[in-house]
């Protein structure tokens, strides 16, 4: 039974206080992971650690109360592992650390449970015995598990390059503490050391293998701290278990009930209640009995010479006489102080509390969605108007209508616009769980994270950018000894940028690793049978790697190089309104990836077209040019389909008209329009009969409203109310090329 | 009319809890989201009973029992921590700032609603 249950009579329905709690535990789970992920490890600031530590109390204490007990009980041991590290009792080791992100994930995803978001509820149950079990091993020997290894490094195969002794040895001495021992560097010889650390030892061994190979690699058994910093660390903790495992046990409250008086508020001796305070982790203890309350409250006396109550605990310390209702001045005066720099900070939260609300993201989409109408009604109006020349009142009145509902609509719009750091918080935690896997040092800066952009680009963007950044540290940054060689600094950097140009956001994953290979490239293209000019520009190489399947990784990692990579992510922000995908690299120096995503997939710069009498819309992005054709432009290539010549290029021709199957559009060969467009696949000739216009439309998606459909990617309503379909470029571009070669 | 409440949390959902709870038990009550703003309210006028989380960002409950003593008006007014800390050594401290009582949290409704009465009635 838990405390919901059988709180429910005084507390009613709970979901509500459900809800509000999964949105906090979400913020709160963010912070912790966000803060953890910024502590300088070495000197942990002591306000962020609190800080942490209160996110957790928040959850541990909701949590129990709606009878969430997993979650209790996981942010319960998380709170006392924090709280030694606020009191500085504890050292923040990387296991600490790496076990506190993993409680927060186990709070995430039991949430997730308690939503419905998951079908199963998570183990808890590890997770909770790791950090227990941390929280125990180390409470007797407090903090610094300094370690002592002793090291032999032999026999040599042949001598260390005494640069590379020396920077090993910096490196380790960077770590905690060497105690140099006879040093033979020669074939044959030995190199011995005495090394204190607070890492484990396969933090030390992976240090030596910089050197050494594995084999040569001795580390004795883990001696004993030495005594003066034993003496230090041994030092008690207190006593201080935040009122022990479980506080809300049902039997252990009905146990207490007994001993208290049965009718709550009943006349009874006064040492009744006040017994309940036995024990310091009692859950309940009242310092001044209701009894004696009220008492007092009959003389409203000034309590200075109040008498002991009979009912305290005899095991109190005498020292901490209770002043019950006393005041001191010297208590008071330093708090006050402590408020009064306090005031500004407060006006600013509670301002910010109040300018913001929490609305609910289906009603926004409904917002969107109604005002997309509300536009559309407004354009069709001013179309009507225009056509009958109507009285000049309305027009001036419709004239204001249109921009009153753009302004609207831009209004609304900016309502779904989320700044770009709720997908750039997931990368520190990223770049670290990589670098350690791979055995890299890199560090990522971020900035531009305040961009704001359409929420529901959030889901879609953070995939591929997952994978770039993830390429970035599996094969562009090399491992600390292959940049310390290359006279690089040991740690990498990737740097992830957002800014907003135009109506783009342009996201950028930069790395100072080595750069694409050209040779290597090259080669797997030929392995690949294709084509390309060896002295082509470096550009144009770069541009192999987003073909299918191509991948020069040397081995293949579970976490990338699997042949599934740059054309996957360019697709992915390609379906985005017509996204791109950049890339620049130099051999040794790095590479950029620059990913460009329209600023909002609800609205599109189109420009429309007529292809009979239907009219059809292309995103803006992927057009090129447009050109009218002469006679004798498109000519038929042996197993090419039609082609248009533009410049030096031969052109796939798509006829829309077939494509579609309109009756009348196959006339449009002379006299018609090719727009050229430009897509994953490659660029074609649309041939049109004519430009309709270039214009802002709403999408409106047709998997939701009709049915998906190849070759259109969505719809819009046209200013005569009709509706056009948006196409799908990619799709159309790569039926150009297989309709051509199935025809010949 | 009937008694006025004030409670301190600067979690939401945990206030709105036992806000519910002493709303549910008929009692008049008002919210503070952390110390300091509680302290406000309290000066402007003077409750019938404070519940006041104690770990809160800048003014802590502990602090703001002893801000509340410092005030003529609250000597007789009960003032009940409730928190998840029930570390002898930080309710010796509240004792000591005049606390009237310590609750761990979480806690169970009718157990903090019993108490309340004890105490307001």
């Amino acid at each position: 039974m838990s405390s919901s249950s059988s709180g429910s009579g005084a507390l009613g329905d709970t979901s509500d206080f459900r809800a509000i709690f999964f949105e906090e535990a979400d913020e709160h789970v963010a912070a912790i992971e966000s803060v953890l992920l910024r502590l300088n490890q070495a000197a942990p600031d002591s306000e962020d650690l609190n800080a942490i530590f209160r996110a957790a109390h928040s959850i541990k204490g909701t949590s129990g109360m709606l009878g969430f007990t997993e979650i209790t009980s996981v942010t319960h041991v998380l709170e006392n592992l924090l709280d030694e590290l606020r009191k500085g009792e504890r050292v923040l080791t990387e296991e600490a650390l790496d076990l506190m992100l993993r409680a927060g994930d186990m709070v995430k995803m039991q949430v997730a449970f308690r939503r419905g978001a998951l079908e199963q509820a998570p183990d808890a149950g590890p997770i909770e015995r790791e950090l227990r079990g941390l929280v125990e091993r180390e409470a007797g020997a407090g903090p610094a598990p300094a370690r002592r290894y002793a090291v032999r490094l032999g026999p040599l195969a042949a001598p260390i390059d005494a640069a590379e002794l020396d920077l090993m040895l910096s490196g380790l001495a960077d770590m905690g503490k060497v105690q140099p021992g006879p040093m033979n560097n020669a074939a044959g010889g030995e190199i011995q050391f005495e090394v204190e650390l607070s890492g484990g030892e396969a933090d030390l061994r992976s240090v030596l293998s910089l050197v050494v190979p594995a084999d040569a690699i001795h580390v004795d058994k883990p001696g004993a701290a030495p005594p003066a910093q034993a003496a230090v660390l041994s030092k008690p903790i207190v006593a201080d278990d935040h009122g022990g495992e479980i506080f809300f046990d049902p039997a252990d409250w009905k146990k207490r009930q007994k001993a208290k008086p049965a009718v709550p508020g009943a006349q009874t001796a006064a040492a009744e209640p006040v017994a309940l305070a036995a024990g310091s982790n009692a859950a309940l203890d009242i310092f001044v009995t209701p009894e004696e309350f009220r008492a007092r409250r009959k003389r409203g006396a000034t309590p200075e010479a109040k008498p002991r109550s009979p009912g305290r605990r005899a095991t109190d310390d005498p020292s901490v006489e209770p002043e019950l209702f006393g005041r001191r001045a010297s208590d008071i005066v330093p708090s006050v102080e402590r408020r009064g720099r306090r005031d500004g900070e407060r006006g600013v939260q509670a301002l910010a509390e109040a300018a913001s609300i929490r609305v609910g993201v289906d009603k926004v989409d409904l917002l969107v969605n109604l005002v997309g109408e509300l536009v559309i009604t407004e354009a069709m109006l001013a179309q009507q108007q225009r056509l009958e020349e109507g009285d000049s009142r309305y027009s001036t009145g419709l004239v204001d209508l249109g921009r009153h509902a753009r302004n609207l609509q831009e209004a609304v719009m900016s309502i779904r616009m989320v700044p770009i750091s709720t997908v750039f918080t997931r990368f520190p935690r990223l770049v670290r769980e990589l670098s350690q896997r791979f055995g890299k040092e890199v560090e990522l800066k971020v900035s531009g994270e305040t961009t704001e952009f359409d929420r529901g680009l959030i889901e879609k963007i953070t995939d591929p950018l997952t994978h770039l950044v993830r390429n970035s540290i599996d094969h562009g940054i090399e491992s600390p000894a292959e940049r310390l060689a290359a006279g690089k600094p040991g740690s990498g950097t990737i740097w992830l940028s957002a800014s907003q140009k135009g109506g783009s956001i342009v996201i950028e994953v930069r790395d100072d690793g080595k750069g694409l290979n050209r040779k290597r490239i090259l080669e797997r293209a030929a392995e690949r049978g294709i084509r390309i000019d060896p002295n082509a520009d470096d550009e144009e190489v770069w541009q192999l790697i987003f073909e299918a399947g191509f991948s020069t990784a040397e081995t293949i990692t579970d976490v990338s190089g699997r042949g599934v990579g740059m054309d996957v992510v360019r697709r992915n922000i390609q379906v985005l309104g017509g996204g791109k995908v950049g890339l620049h690299s130099r051999e040794g120096a790095g590479t950029t990836v620059t990913v460009s995503v329209p600023l909002t997939l609800a609205i599109m710069e189109a420009m429309s077209v007529a292809v009979g009498t239907e009219t059809y819309v292309l995103p803006l992005a992927a057009v090129i040019e447009s050109r009218r054709i002469q006679h004798g432009d498109i000519a038929g290539i042996a197993g090419q389909g039609h082609t248009l010549r533009v410049r030096d290029e031969f052109l796939p021709v798509v006829r829309l008209s077939e494509v579609f199957r309109t009756a009348d559009g196959a006339a449009a060969e002379q006299g018609g329009i090719a727009v050229i467009v430009e897509s994953e696949g490659g660029k074609a000739a649309l041939l049109v009969d004519d430009l309709l216009g270039q214009q802002q439309v709403v999408v409106k998606s047709l998997d939701t409203n009709f049915r998906r459909m190849p070759g259109v990617s969505s719809a819009t309503i046209m200013g005569d109310g009709r509706v056009a379909l948006i196409l799908d470029l990619a799709h159309i571009v790569q039926f150009a090329g297989r309709g051509a070669a199935a025809r010949h | 009319m009937g008694k006025s409440i004030l409670v301190v949390d600067d979690t939401r959902s945990m206030r709105k809890m036992v806000v519910a709870v002493l709303q549910g038990a008929g009692y008049t009550v008002e919210e503070a989201g952390d110390g300091d703003e509680a302290f406000e309210k309290a000066k402007k006028k003077v409750f019938d009973l404070v519940v006041t989380d104690h770990n809160m960002p800048g003014t802590d409950g502990v602090t703001l029992v002893r801000l509340l003593r410092g005030i003529p008006e609250y000597d007789d007014v009960a003032i009940i921590v409730l928190s998840t800390e029930t570390g002898a050594d930080l309710k010796a401290k509240g004792r000591e700032a005049g606390a009237t009582g310590w609750m761990a949290k979480p806690s169970d409704p009718e157990k903090m609603l019993a108490i309340v009465r004890q105490f307001i009635d």
